[in-house]
């Protein structure tokens, strides 16, 4: 089914098409983050299908142009050119790694498009042609970190794969982790994408050092070596758990459920959200996809940002990137995770951090959550776990609640 | 040190004097992204309060406010200075470089690059401040030797002693009376001042 899905942009012929709205998706299928980036094109194109099913906009339906930018930063840019020169379009969902966002930015820039990012990411960073659906450093990191240091003594291991979003990312988390009195023990990279050797000179020194948790940023195919490793080594997950920002559904697919039981990630959404508009949106992904295939944070949000455009493009009817940006900034959603909203000064997302951990059946249950939405602060510097980061809003309220159900 | 004036980022007060338009709009909106508090004012002001940390302003060609007193660095502390172009010419550059601004940023305004340039802003603002205590903490200490000098070489002159004594009995009277060997030495040197003025009254 996804395959009849995947085919039918690229090879169409250029054309000043009017009964279509033309949008860019840049998703790898192919290279080291396909297996995240699979399920953020799946839902991409599930939303748009939702959309068109339902009449499409203004009477006419979204039709996307994919490419396979096969997770190189290079691709993504001569792909993103394709799209805005040729294709002409000025709408681009996609990017996974801030490498390809960075490589992807220019064009958007210089062609006055919107890329619409749908990525978790290490912050300092606004663009005016960017809207950034993931989640920024103090809506996951300070929870996870909060959590840790609650639930899990005193001494943290941080590795990473080698770029710039767990430099970022660790760097955080040792302030986090030193401000509360702990310890980090060690701070290691391993390459992007690793060799075996890689990962048993890690784990040799994890075994050695015996922290009481391991902060993971490793992303990519490196991830299930890792937990595997780990496995293989008969390490239990909960005397020395594996957290992570990155590990989602679909890596947890990847390396096995029993290889990834016990381990912990901080994240927005996960599978296991309980409220209408998840159930709606897992049976529909589930129908198209696969029961087996899995929901995951990144495909979520790759999902809710398509129908927050397809909302700004319903209002104002016309394409071009001035009116809808203007008309998405600010505008809210029932998302599968909660009622979110694009901030209308930093054009990042207002969301709701979630710890879960992986159980059996290779789904996350969630052990806690913040009571209130995260407003998005990608600048910054200092992130503390104390109260008033999470307290509540005031210029936030309930407008719905139907479809957010509390836990 | 980037850690550091990161973190101090968002306590600092910033003025941004530029006309009224949609660049100054831009610059706002992304300094309060970051994070800093930001206030506006049009055309340049006669003081800036204490309370300023740091001065955007408009170094344009059809606004030639470029010798602003404020803005130079006199030795006193004043706030990080940078300056927005709107041309790269050796004018406006030359300009930039008289009154020594901290950095300098351009129009039309992008986002990014703008963090950046307040970091490196900051660190030579910093760099000047503690260049600046530095060089007053050496002129004090100069002229705190000149004077010992001074006063050893009147009460040589005076008593006929050698150099050694002479800053012996500075050292231990001034520890006698708990106060510093410069303010000491101070006393001798403004005592023969004053011996020097009554023998010439009397020798006229």
């Amino acid at each position: 089914m996804t395959r009849d899905l995947y085919k039918f942009a690229p090879k169409r012929k250029l054309t000043m098409d009017n009964n279509f709205w033309k949008v860019g998706v840049l998703f790898s299928k192919t290279g080291v983050t396909s297996v995240i980036e699979k399920t953020q094109l799946n839902a991409t194109l599930l939303a748009i299908r939702e959309i068109n099913a339902a009449g499409g906009i203004h009477g006419r339906s979204i039709r996307p142009v994919v490419y396979d930018p096969e997770s190189d930063p290079e691709k993504f840019y001569i792909y993103s050119k394709r799209l805005v020169e040729k294709d002409r379009v000025n709408m681009i969902f996609g990017c996974y790694m801030s490498s390809t966002r960075k490589a992807v930015l220019p064009v958007v820039e210089n062609f006055n498009g919107l890329l619409w990012y749908p990525t978790l990411y290490e912050g300092y960073e606004f663009s005016n042609n960017v809207i950034y659906t993931g989640a920024a450093p103090n809506q996951n990191s300070a929870f996870l970190a909060q959590h840790l240091i609650n639930q899990f003594g005193r001494r943290f291991y941080l590795v990473g794969s080698n770029y710039i979003y767990p430099y970022e990312s660790n760097r955080i988390m040792r302030d986090l982790v030193e401000s509360a009195g702990r310890s980090v023990v060690a701070e290691k990279y391993i390459p992007l994408n690793p060799s075996d050797d890689d990962i048993t000179l890690v784990l040799s020194d994890i075994l050695e050092k015996r922290p009481d948790v391991i902060f993971s940023t490793i992303v990519g195919s490196g991830t299930r070596l890792f937990y595997r490793k780990y496995w293989a080594a008969g390490l239990q997950p909960k005397q020395m758990p594996i957290a992570s920002l990155t590990t989602s559904e679909a890596e947890v697919a990847d390396m096995g459920a029993e290889v990834a039981r016990g381990h912990i990630t901080a994240s927005p959404y996960f599978q296991a959200v309980d409220t209408v508009a998840n159930q709606r949106f897992v049976h529909k992904y589930h129908a198209m996809f696969g029961a087996d295939q899995s929901t995951n944070a990144c495909c979520e949000a790759a999902y809710f940002q398509v129908h927050m455009f397809a909302d700004a493009l319903r209002k104002v009817g016309k394409i071009n990137t001035e009116s809808v940006r203007a008309a998405a900034l600010g505008s809210f959603y029932n998302a599968p995770q909660g009622k979110i909203q694009i901030d209308v000064d930093n054009h990042h997302t207002y969301l709701w951090p979630k710890i879960g951990r992986v159980n059996k059946e290779g789904q996350f249950d969630i052990i806690d959550q913040v009571d209130t939405w995260v407003k998005p602060d990608p600048y910054l510097v200092n992130l503390q776990m104390t109260e008033p980061l999470f307290k509540a809003s005031n210029d936030y309220q309930y407008e719905d609640h139907s479809s957010h159900t509390r836990h | 040190m980037a850690i550091k004036i990161l973190q101090e980022l968002r306590n600092l007060n910033v003025l941004i004097v530029h006309p009224d338009d949609r660049q100054r709009n831009e610059l706002k909106k992304h300094i309060e992204r970051i994070g800093c508090n930001v206030t506006m004012q049009w055309p340049f002001p006669k003081f800036v309060t204490a309370q300023t940390d740091l001065i955007f302003f408009a170094m344009m060609q059809e606004h030639p406010l470029f010798e602003k007193p404020l803005l130079l660095n006199s030795g006193e502390t004043r706030p990080t200075i940078i300056a927005i172009v709107d041309y790269e010419n050796p004018t406006i550059l030359q300009s930039a470089c008289d009154i020594g601004v901290h950095a300098i940023i351009s129009t039309p305004f992008k986002p990014f690059g703008l963090l950046a340039n307040l970091v490196v802003a900051r660190m030579h603002w910093h760099q000047e401040v503690m260049q600046q205590n530095r060089i007053r903490k050496l002129e004090k200490k100069v002229r705190n030797i000149h004077c010992v000098e001074q006063a050893i070489s009147i009460l040589g002159r005076k008593n006929e002693i050698d150099r050694q004594e002479a800053y012996e009995f500075i050292r231990r009277q001034a520890m006698n009376r708990r106060i510093s060997t410069e303010d000491f030495a101070q006393e001798i040197v403004q005592a023969d001042k004053t011996l020097n003025i009554t023998r010439s009254e009397k020798g006229a």
